[in-house]
């Protein structure tokens, strides 16, 4: 899986590309998991470039929301598209982490 | 590690009299096919997602009862729904209930009490050996419901299997369960597979709903 990551003032925006399943959410995991325990307070996770997602990779999500509110700090997520965001619906993970509509939103709001 | 199958029938268990406090037999045989499935999803041997489930490592767990279904799912060649494999195992469900049992007696959780009522008929009771297990889930159930703390992936299995089966008034009071009934429902929809087996039991549910009915008439 092909995961890009930038800093936008004091947050950390990770893109991963392509399908979040059983076969990718091991690198995405290492990776969040990894900026978590580096000390990064406010994490968003842009997921415009993901075009599938199934339970293995909304499991990722719960852990790494997990780890973060245990750490004290903000993990959000951004511009869902398509069946992603039918999943994120269905699930109700909506109430479990901060989702937005686009980036911009989503950062003006992480601060 | 309990499996999930074995977590769920302590949870059915009553603890002194060893008999399955549950009422639905049929409903317990869905639940422990969840179970299964639960527990092959989380040692990352299947996924699924809205529409399907489908097989990713069919190398052996090493557990008895989740490696003959994920031997039968690897054997399959087409991919079907949730809904499915869960309507497909529980045809076993029996299966599952004994091997599971026998695993709990093996883990010295359950003893295993042979009784003859009229001398003729030999039923078999499960009482309880070691109630630390049972404490423990549903401690960690409780410790969840009561805080806004993120549940683990584990933690929703959990949940969601308990509310399938209908088991939270044996674990909250009538007062408890309906006060806390937003917060099992935000745990309990995190998990497609629960949500395959609570639309299963719905159906299951309402059909026998419909019978009884057109019985009534």
């Amino acid at each position: 899986m092909n995961i890009r990551e930038h800093r936008v003032g004091n947050t950390v925006v990770i893109v991963p590309q392509g399908h979040l399943d059983s076969r990718s959410a091991k690198d995405f995991q290492e990776k969040v998991l990894q900026c978590i325990d580096s000390g990064e307070k406010s994490i968003l996770l842009d997921f415009s470039m993901i075009d599938y997602i199934s339970s293995a990779g909304l499991r990722v999500v719960l852990i790494s929301a997990k780890h973060q509110k245990e750490k004290n700090g903000k993990l959000a997520i951004c511009s869902l598209v398509g069946s992603v965001k039918d999943i994120f619906r269905v699930s109700g993970f909506d109430t479990i982490v901060d989702i937005y509509t686009d980036q911009e939103s989503a950062l003006k709001k992480l601060g | 590690m309990l499996t999930f199958a074995e977590e769920i029938l302590l949870l059915t268990l009553d603890d002194e009299s060893g008999k399955f406090a549950y009422p639905d037999p049929t409903e317990l045989r869905y639940a422990l096919a969840g179970a299964v499935l639960m527990d092959l999803a989380l040692k990352s041997k299947i996924d699924t997602d809205l529409k399907k489930l489908f097989l990713v490592d069919s190398t052996p767990t090493g557990e008895e009862i989740l490696d003959r279904y994920l031997s039968t799912i690897s054997r399959t060649n087409q991919d079907y729904s949730t809904r499915y494999w869960v309507t497909e195992i529980a045809k076993s469900g029996d299966y599952i209930k004994e091997k599971a049992l026998n695993m709990l007696v093996e883990k010295g959780i359950l003893k295993v009490k042979e009784k003859k009522i009229l001398w003729v008929f030999e039923t078999r009771r499960y009482p309880v050996v070691d109630d630390k297990e049972e404490k423990e889930v549903k401690r960690r159930i409780l410790d969840l419901l009561l805080s806004d703390e993120i549940p683990t992936p584990r933690d929703v299995v959990l949940v969601s299997l308990v509310d399938a089966c209908k088991l939270f008034p044996k674990i909250l009071s009538s007062h408890e369960a309906e006060r806390l009934a937003p917060r099992i429902e935000q745990i309990r929809r995190l998990d497609l597979i629960g949500q395959a087996v609570s639309q299963v039991l719905k159906r299951l549910r309402s059909d026998l709903a419909n019978v009884m009915l057109l019985h009534h008439w």
